[in-house]
Order: structure tokens, then sequence, then C-alpha cells
């Protein structure tokens, strides 16, 4: 009786859950937010005759190379942590997913001791238009990773709780994993174009 | 007839015609990155968009089968 007033829910899986939709579209704005000011900083680049212009310090390329590598690796790692958690290993994956954690906050930190030297060296935001360029296109890239690191640790804390669903942690998994992704994936662009280039 | 004329003096002044409110040099490369970047705005958001619904019509096509598996279970 029960049985047909109250029929067992069966409820559809999601083509994409709600979370992952809302971060790919946060993402697309976001592409085309960095995607104007790398335009910005080409015209203003191509405006100049020699760039960096006379008298402002070089960017420090090897160490931020070895920092690209930092940031590159904990992506890699949080993949790794995604298949461990996907096979079920929940112990390996939290374990990887703290590592890659790390490196995140290693790669902040380390930019942050860049940018304090550079700042010693004479570059600010008011010096020239490289450098208002430089700390406006880097320290976006900064702000946006330290949003992903807020999102990683919280995640971090819902894996964690053995209350929670199984599929809705993977959801909460895979959505920051997109936005640590788009972290990750924009910053050899903007070290290409602003360090390199 | 004013009209006439204005067009034609605009096309015997081509150099005040191309002038640029935007441009702050004249350098040739100037103009080559403003090429660039307008190429690229105008063709990020297609792709970016493209990219969203492709996942979505894969994910889609991955679940179906799913779906109608779970539709064909007989319901109490």
């Amino acid at each position: 009786m029960s049985a047909n007033l109250n029929p067992p829910l069966n409820p559809r899986k999601p083509v994409i859950p709600n979370g992952v939709v809302g971060m790919l579209f946060f993402i697309a704005a976001e592409l085309m937010f960095f995607a104007a000011m790398v335009s910005a900083y080409m015209i203003l680049r191509a405006g100049v005759p020699v760039w960096p212009p006379w008298g402002q310090p070089r960017l420090p390329v090897w160490t931020t190379a070895f920092n690209s590598l930092v940031l590159l690796a904990s992506g890699v790692i949080l993949q790794f942590a995604r298949n461990a958690f996907s096979k079920e290993d929940i112990a390996k994956s939290l374990n990887l997913y703290r590592i890659s954690l790390g490196a995140g906050v290693f790669f902040v930190l380390f930019q942050g001791y860049e940018w304090v030297q550079l700042i010693g060296f004479g570059l600010t935001m008011t010096s020239s238009n490289y450098g208002g360029i430089f700390y406006l296109i880097i320290g976006l890239h900064a702000s946006h990773a330290i949003a992903a690191l807020v999102g990683l640790f919280i995640v971090l804390g819902r894996l964690q709780d053995p209350a929670r669903e199984r599929y809705s942690q993977a959801v909460d998994f895979t959505t920051i994993q997109i936005f640590w992704y788009f972290v990750v994936g924009l910053w050899p662009i903007l070290y290409f174009t602003v360090y390199i280039m | 007839m004013k009209g006439f004329f204005s067009v034609v003096a605009a096309g015997l002044l081509p150099q005040a015609a191309w002038a640029c409110s935007v441009c702050f040099t004249g350098r040739e490369g100037f103009m080559e990155a403003f090429y660039a970047t307008t190429l690229m705005l105008i063709l990020l958001p297609p792709v970016i968009l493209g990219s969203i619904g492709y996942f979505f019509y894969k994910n889609y096509k991955k679940l179906q089968p799913e779906q109608q598996s779970g539709d064909q279970q007989p319901k109490p």
C-alpha cells in the first residue's frame, strides 16, 4: 500500500552535476577575462620600442620556471588523487590530494617571495606600464590560485567526512579539480606571455 | 551635395580617415597586436562555448544507455 502511494524515487542521474556546470561557466567567463588582460598586455608591449622598458628590473625567468614546474606537478598529482578516489582507495587519494595542495601553497608562497624581491628592485604598480600590467595579470592569477586553494581545503574537509555520500564527494572533487586545472593550465600561457615573450 | 563633398574630402585624406582613437603609437607591430588580439577575443567565446557544448553532448551520449536500462526496470 505504502509502496503504491510513495513509490521509491528513481532519480535520473544528471548529465553533468550542477556544481560542475556552474564551475564550467564560471571558468568560461574567467577565460575571457584573462584573454582581455593578455590582449591589453600585448598591445601595451607592442606600443613601446623596448620591452621591458629601460630602468625596470628583469623578471626572474628561471626561478619562476621552477615554480611553474611545482604548479604543474600539483595538477598531475591531483589527477593521481582522482584516479585513486575513483578506485575507492580513499587513503591514498587523500595523501596525494594533500601533496597536491601543499605544492599549490608552495607556488603561491614562492610567488609572494618573488614579488617582495621585485618590489625591492623597484618594480611596482606605479613604476611603469610594465609594472602595472605585470602585477595586474600575475596578481589576478595569484588571487585565483588562492581562491582555488581555499576551495581545495574545503573539499579536503568534505572528503575526510565519513558521513558524506560518496557521490557528493565525487561532485565536490570534480568541481574543485576543474578550478585547479584552470589555475594550473592558465599559468604556462601567462608565464610564456609575461616572462618569456 | 554637402555629403558628396564630405565623402570626396575624406577620400583625399585617407590618413586622417584611418586615425584611431585608441592608438598611441604609429609602430607597425602595434597594429598587428590589435589584429591578433581582436582575432583572439572574437574566436575564444565560440571555442569555449563549443567545448562546453561538446562536453555536455559527450556526457549525455555516455549516460543514455544507462538511463534507458534504468527506465526499463519494472516499477513497484
